[in-house]
């Protein structure tokens, strides 16, 4: 049936939405949506060949119809086909206003960053969808350098604690902060700006007291 | 997109408490300390013992530092809790107006930050708040089977509260109000079929595309509902009760309208395929279909 | 009397806020205050409006520059205090309070920003047909809209809408009376709070008619309480 094809698309777009991890992209899919909209229009052109120049749809009910549903389908498959590539863009760009790192999928994996997500990355996301995710990546960098004063891109959740009592847990040398040189010794305990000791929690030197 | 689903439409409880934060909060200096400029006013200078007023989230920091006491509001003593929670259990139709509107978060802070300020226990005073706000939140959930597509009056409801019932509320609104002009656009197409092109834009701006059943989504009502799905599914967790309870809002909320049948929801007023499909349809729409006819072959002949 | 006092030694210690005692000077300190106060609660207004509102409402150019002006200076007081090396525990405490207020202006203005994006990302469309759409925007904003549009435009192009008939090409079509463009609902309801009496009663354009009280609480469709938001009888929330 006409609209099968698109009908799968879109619950491929339904299971999208609850996936956290974009899947692979539905190049076959929507490619056969795209024929059968061509299948369609060559359809309609022949009904209207056949009827000749002269022909005016009052006169003919039958073909009128015919080539209204023919037109309706074609339609109906192009929104689903915009709703499916409205959705991917929009999570390709939900990962560009995250900080994802475009050099895992493209250039040579010089940092560490996401090389992990890399595979199934990269054969998840169709070139074209690559390319429009580093052209997104552009335009939202050019937006971001009118905004350096409030970082665009930062937080979207409230900011709480600009500084925090942490405890030392193993040695960690000195760290420059802006309000001077703090020796990291193990159990000491400070009250530091949580910005500058955000990577030595994740590594696991210092610990957050409450 | 540029904000997370989770905040799209609603706000997440983090964002009501950052708000409540700029409201005044009186405090008992300890020590002294200079005024400080700031963007949104001035600290004003600090001596010992001498009462002043300022943004909840300085007085948290300053209180962090001990550097002074908070003086709860007169709301949140033990004795008004209680006048309150009676009054608020004497009239199940309307929240009292014993609170203020940033009740929940202002309460949550001081006894955060300050619990040792409060003039009794912090557990006699969290325990109150708790009463109250189950009291009330019993108050919301009831409000709610009144729902309908006009309007819902809600005085004296909390930044919180509200917040906590938003997504729901919006959802459910918005679906009767579709609903609602589903109805009317099929009562309206019985008197006057006329899907001309003019027309047709006309209805597309009051008409719902959701009257479409659900597999025939459209770029805009899938962009839209995958909006709110996500913030439904959030509201799930956030909104306070059971699955059950939920559940039983739910149908209490649209077994209260009346006259929405399938029947009708299916006859919108927008074009739907099958009905053209009949060949020996010759029904009293003839000439309308025909202009409709028209149309698609203006288009088709443009190509 | 003591908060002036120390308003002048702040102001002759730290330099700060120079551009705005220069256009209040005269302003007693109590003023200045006020004036900060009312432009801080405008942008939480303003924050608060943005993220609620279905439409998507005229930028704030004045209060904007105002504020990224005043997160600059404090900056440069951070700076200036730093660097000077002194930072005495007064100090310390002092620069405490201004990073924080910074980092919660900032957040402000990035929601507030980043609410607006998310608005025009979805009605892009809409917004390039529309001019009055257009006027709301600032110029970045509409350059945004612009560059961000011609890059959906491509992605859609290359993946399926070049490879139809010709007359399904168009992301705006609305033969058939389909409309593919997606604008803003002014139906959805909102959430609203009274800040003053309004005489008489609003007529919701069904059989309903509300009183507007100070303090009372609404929830409606934004178009039948729009004109009253925008004149501030009533707030969203």
């Amino acid at each position: 049936m006409y609209g099968d094809l698109a009908a799968k698309l879109i619950q491929d777009s339904k299971r999208t939405q609850s996936l956290d991890v974009l899947p692979a992209y539905q190049a076959d899919l929507v490619n056969s949506i795209i024929r059968e909209i061509r299948d369609l229009q060559r359809d309609v052109k022949i009904l209207l060949d056949q009827q000749g120049p002269n022909f005016r749809a009052s006169q003919d009910r039958r073909v009128s119809c015919a080539i209204f549903v023919l037109q309706i389908c074609m339609r109906r498959n192009k929104r689903c086909l915009l709703a499916y590539h409205n959705l991917r863009a929009r999570r390709l760009e939900t990962l560009v206003w995250s900080g994802f790192e475009t050099k895992s999928i493209g250039s040579e994996g010089d940092s560490g960053v996401a090389l992990s997500d890399r595979p199934s990355v990269a054969s998840a996301w169709h070139p074209d969808e690559e390319e429009y995710f580093r052209g997104y990546g552009d335009v939202l960098a050019e937006l971001k350098g009118e905004w350096t004063d409030i970082d665009l891109t930062g937080s979207m959740e409230p900011p709480r604690d600009l500084f925090i009592d942490v405890r030392v847990l193993k040695d960690a040398g000195e760290i420059q902060t802006e309000y001077g040189l703090i020796t990291l010794t193990k159990n000491n305990q400070f009250y530091v700006r949580q910005g500058d000791v955000e990577r030595l929690i994740q590594q696991g030197y210092i610990q957050k007291l409450h | 997109m540029a904000i997370p689903p989770k905040q799209v439409g609603t706000f997440i409880p983090a964002e009501i408490s950052f708000l409540a934060e700029n409201s005044l909060l009186t405090i008992i200096p300890r020590q002294a300390m200079e005024s400080i400029e700031l963007i949104g006013g001035t600290i004003p200078s600090m001596r010992p013992m001498r009462r002043i007023e300022v943004p909840i989230w300085v007085a948290v920091l300053l209180k962090k530092q001990s550097r002074c006491n908070i003086v709860p509001p007169n709301w949140l003593s033990e004795e008004n809790l209680k006048i309150t929670y009676d009054a608020e259990a004497a009239n199940m139709t309307r929240f009292s107006a014993n609170l203020p509107w940033e009740w929940v978060e202002v309460g949550e802070l001081i006894l955060g930050s300050a619990p040792d300020d409060l003039s009794s226990p912090p557990h006699v005073i969290r325990n109150l708040l708790r009463d109250i706000r189950e009291v009330r939140q019993a108050k919301a959930r009831a409000g709610l089977k009144n729902l309908n597509d006009s309007y819902l009056q809600l005085d004296n409801v909390g930044a919180m509260e509200l917040n906590e019932i938003r997504s729901f509320v919006t959802m459910a609104m918005n679906q009767l109000r579709i609903m609602q002009g589903t109805r009317e656009g099929a009562e309206r197409q019985d008197v006057d079929v006329e899907p001309d092109d003019q027309d047709d834009d006309d209805d597309d701006d009051d008409l719902p595309r959701e009257s479409y059943d659900d597999s025939m989504l459209t770029a805009k009502s899938y962009q839209d509902s995958s909006d709110t799905a996500r913030n439904n599914s959030r509201q799930g967790s956030e909104f306070a009760g059971t699955e059950d309870e939920r559940a039983s809002i739910n149908s209490h909320t649209f077994g209260g309208v009346p006259h929405i049948s399938t029947q009708n929801k299916s006859r919108s007023a927008l074009p739907q395929a099958p009905s053209y499909t009949d060949d020996d349809d010759d029904g009293e729409n003839e000439d309308n279909d025909m202009e409709m006819d028209e149309t698609y072959l203006n288009a088709v002949n443009s190509n | 009397m003591t908060d002036e006092r120390d308003l002048e030694i702040d102001d002759l210690i730290n330099n700060l806020d120079k551009e705005y005692y220069s256009a209040h000077r005269t302003a007693n300190s109590a003023n200045l205050t006020t004036h900060k106060s009312r432009d801080l609660k405008s942008l939480v207004r303003l924050w608060i409006s943005e993220r609620t509102c279905p439409d998507i409402l005229p930028y704030a150019h004045d209060l904007l520059d105002t504020m990224l002006d005043r997160v600059r200076e404090q900056v440069e007081v951070i700076e200036v205090n730093t660097t000077s090396g002194d930072a005495g525990g007064g100090a310390k405490l002092k620069l405490l309070f201004v990073e924080t207020e910074i980092e919660r202006v900032k957040f402000l203005v990035r929601g507030y920003l980043r609410a607006r994006i998310l608005k025009i990302d979805k009605y892009y469309t809409h917004i390039l047909n529309n001019l009055d759409m257009q006027t709301r925007l600032s110029q970045s904003e509409l350059r945004y809209t612009k560059r961000r549009g011609n890059q959906l435009k491509r992605y859609y192009d290359l993946r399926f809408l070049s490879a139809l008939p010709p007359s399904l090409q168009r992301l705006d079509d609305t033969a058939g009376g389909l409309q593919m463009v997606d604008a803003p609902d002014l139906d959805e309801v909102v959430f609203v709070r009274v800040l003053r009496d309004v005489p008489g009663e609003v007529d919701l354009g069904n059989d309903d008619k509300i009183e507007l009280r100070t303090g009372n609480i609404y929830v409606l469709p934004y178009k039948v309480i729009r004109r009253y938001v925008d004149n501030g009888d009533v707030q969203l929330v």
